[in-house]
């Protein structure tokens, strides 16, 4: 199974949420207080919201619906209306991540990063599919992630002004075909 | 899926809005279970065609109502938004991107009132909450009674019933103690455009005091919808889940008893089965 | 007392309401029923701001109108510490004010179509609020490589940001998936995390853990 990158190392900040997509996966990215970064699917076991809308608290992800409390294991730690109760054995989905090369790397089975050619500069969403896209970029400077079905996020390296206005021109040449 | 599929929502009467806001908008074109609805503003009375074919239409409770189907009797009643001590308001109609079912299921569920609503309808230092007895009565009304939960506007523990006549629709019987057997009321009636997209029509019909202003009230109610709505569109899945597909806990079972009646009326319009 | 002709569910008097609370300003909040009431056509109102719009203010016998156009004049006026609206980068604060009447004209504009049943091209709304929002996103992205966590070069927030927040918080409700805008989703916790910020109904409604607590 492909590993994708899917944030920038220094944009997931503690207490922060970063919404990220592996393919037709929407991601709910955040770093704990151990420091540690989780990449999880973006959707509550319990009423299927969004964990990204809700708050990182450093400890655990709360969500915003019935706050529900959820350990960097990806296990529910606290159900508020159940006060003090113990939870049953609800865990979130969580995918297994590495760090690499000032990326974030996630899979769905083993995460495996590979190389990367230099410092990460602006990713560039393209509303064209990666097979298109692909076609453009350069993947052993580039990584390129497929974003839901018709559209890639790019994740370069090298000069961000550069690299930006290389991107914003094949985004440019894609989208208006 | 066609609507026509699923007898017990096809054959309803939905709300399309009030009156008054209807002609403010010129609202000549809407939808019901993904067919498209033209209405004709007369000067008396408001009617309703879908592709051509006349649709039966009816007033009650300040909205239009029609039906695609053929609905045993009226709309549902609530008489009481008729009497005399009431301040009665049609307070909003408003278009939310998800399955109708999932509001109705948002307004019986209390538990989210801290996290949605803080320090309105709910605090995080009170989570006692007590569902309500779930009943169906002779005409298979679902009702939850006597459902509990600690209201920090008025500083005591709130008690509220519910009552769904149909899939799409729910009203709220807010408890007042100082009036034993009377009631405040909230309607929250949704027209389905489709399975994934409705219309929340709310209304409100309180016993009249001293305190309450229309504007504030119904910007407040307004609020506390949209409040709701932050979440509503953010469900990963539009439709409401009815195939056990989620992790549910003892608190929820008033979601879990609306989920079953659903079953039992063999809805899958709005659903994920 | 300054008088605020305001409504809960409006954008652009969260930016006013916004200001007066940073500013420790006494206001009467005057509801207008934007919705269904249409109160803002009203005759009453429309002698306060012909424009038919909100918000406007009344302050010492003079009505200001443009959520913008209030927010200078309230900075100008009221704010001793001129942060909020820098004298000597008063080109660069305009030109994100006029940036954020784009985001009225787009974002907004296809909020008011999915959520007021307002009609327009609600297509062309989203694809230009899509284009404001890759602008503004990368502006950000590269503000943050500089050290900077705001719209203009300065250690603190201006006008500049409370006028292009609040739609852009609220892209959703007009069809506009956030998701792709990394440095603008920065943006905004920021924004959420500042003292005293109360979210509108549509925002996250509990308080933003602080990143220092």
């Amino acid at each position: 199974m492909t590993s994708y990158v899917v944030a920038l190392e220094k944009d997931v900040r503690d207490y922060s949420i970063v919404r990220s997509m592996m393919g037709d996966k929407p991601l709910v990215i955040w770093r704990g207080a151990s420091g540690a970064i989780n990449v999880w699917l973006d959707r509550c076991p319990h009423r299927f919201v969004r964990l990204s809308a809700g708050r990182n608290m450093g400890g655990y992800l709360e969500g915003v619906y019935h706050g529900w409390q959820f350990e960097e294991s990806g296990k529910v730690m606290l159900v508020p209306a159940m006060q003090g109760r113990p939870a049953h054995d609800i865990s979130a989905t969580v995918y297994s991540t590495a760090v690499a090369g000032g990326f974030v790397w996630a899979s769905e089975e083993e995460c495996s990063p590979s190389g990367s050619a230099g410092e990460p500069c602006y990713p560039v969403h393209i509303a064209a599919p990666v097979d298109q896209v692909r076609l453009h970029v350069d993947s052993s400077v580039d990584h390129l992630t497929p974003w839901g079905v018709d559209g890639s996020m790019v994740y370069p390296t090298g000069d961000p002004a550069q690299r930006r206005a290389e991107l914003s021109a094949i985004r440019r040449r894609l989208e208006e075909s | 899926m066609s609507a026509r599929e699923d007898a017990v929502v096809w054959n309803r009467w939905y709300p399309l809005g009030s009156p008054t806001d209807i002609r403010r908008r010129n609202a000549t074109r809407t939808r019901l279970l993904g067919h498209d609805i033209d209405l004709e503003i007369h000067k008396t009375w408001i009617s309703a065609s879908s592709d051509s074919r006349p649709l039966p239409v009816t007033e009650r409770l300040g909205y239009v109502w029609t039906s695609l189907g053929k609905p045993d009797g009226p709309p549902q009643q609530l008489l009481e938004y008729y009497e005399v001590d009431r301040l009665v308001m049609n307070i909003w109609s408003t278009p939310i991107k998800c399955s109708g079912l999932r509001i109705v299921d948002n307004v019986i569920d209390n538990a989210h009132f801290p996290f949605l609503h803080p320090n309105i309808l709910g605090d995080e230092n009170h989570l006692d909450l007590v569902p309500g007895e779930a009943s169906v009565d002779a005409a298979g009304a679902l009702w939850l009674k006597s459902q509990k939960a600690w209201l920090p506007l008025t500083n005591s523990v709130a008690e509220y019933t519910y009552r769904i006549s149909d899939p799409y629709s729910v009203v709220l019987f807010i408890h007042r103690p100082t009036t034993p057997g009377r009631y405040d009321y909230l309607g929250i009636f949704a027209q389905p455009l489709d399975e994934e997209n409705f219309i929340a029509h709310k209304l409100l019909a309180w016993i009249r005091e001293d305190w309450m202003d229309e504007r504030q009230l119904k910007a407040d109610q307004q609020s506390i919808s949209a409040q709701d709505k932050y979440v509503l569109e953010r469900h990963v899945h539009k439709k409401l889940p009815l195939n056990g597909a989620e992790t549910s806990i003892e608190v929820d079972s008033s979601s879990l008893s609306y989920r079953e009646w659903l079953r039992a009326n063999h809805v899958t319009y709005g659903a994920m089965t | 007392m300054i008088q605020f002709h305001d409504y809960p569910l409006s954008g652009n008097c969260f930016k006013v309401r916004f200001l007066l609370e940073q500013l420790g300003l006494e206001y009467q909040s005057i509801l207008v029923d934007f919705y269904p009431g249409y109160e803002h056509k009203s005759p009453r109102f429309l002698n306060i701001n012909p424009l038919g719009q909100l918000p406007a203010i009344m302050d010492k016998g003079r009505a200001v109108r443009d959520a913008q156009a209030i927010l200078v004049y309230l900075a100008a006026a009221y704010d001793k510490s001129g942060k909020w609206f820098p004298r000597d980068h008063q080109g660069e604060v305009y030109q994100w004010l006029a940036f954020a009447d784009q985001l009225t004209g787009s974002i907004s504009a296809a909020r008011l179509h999915d959520a007021m049943f307002y009609r327009l091209d609600v297509s062309k709304a989203r694809t230009e609020g899509i284009k404001l929002l890759r602008i503004i996103d990368e502006h950000l992205w590269f503000a943050e490589k500089d050290g900077h966590d705001w719209l203009l070069p300065l250690p603190h927030p201006t006008i500049a940001d409370v006028a292009c927040l609040p739609y852009i918080a609220l892209a959703e409700e007009g069809g506009i998936d956030l998701a792709p805008f990394f440095s603008v989703s920065r943006w905004m916790e920021r924004f959420m995390r500042l003292e005293n910020f109360k979210p509108m109904p549509g925002m996250m409604p509990l308080q933003m853990p602080k990143e220092t607590p």
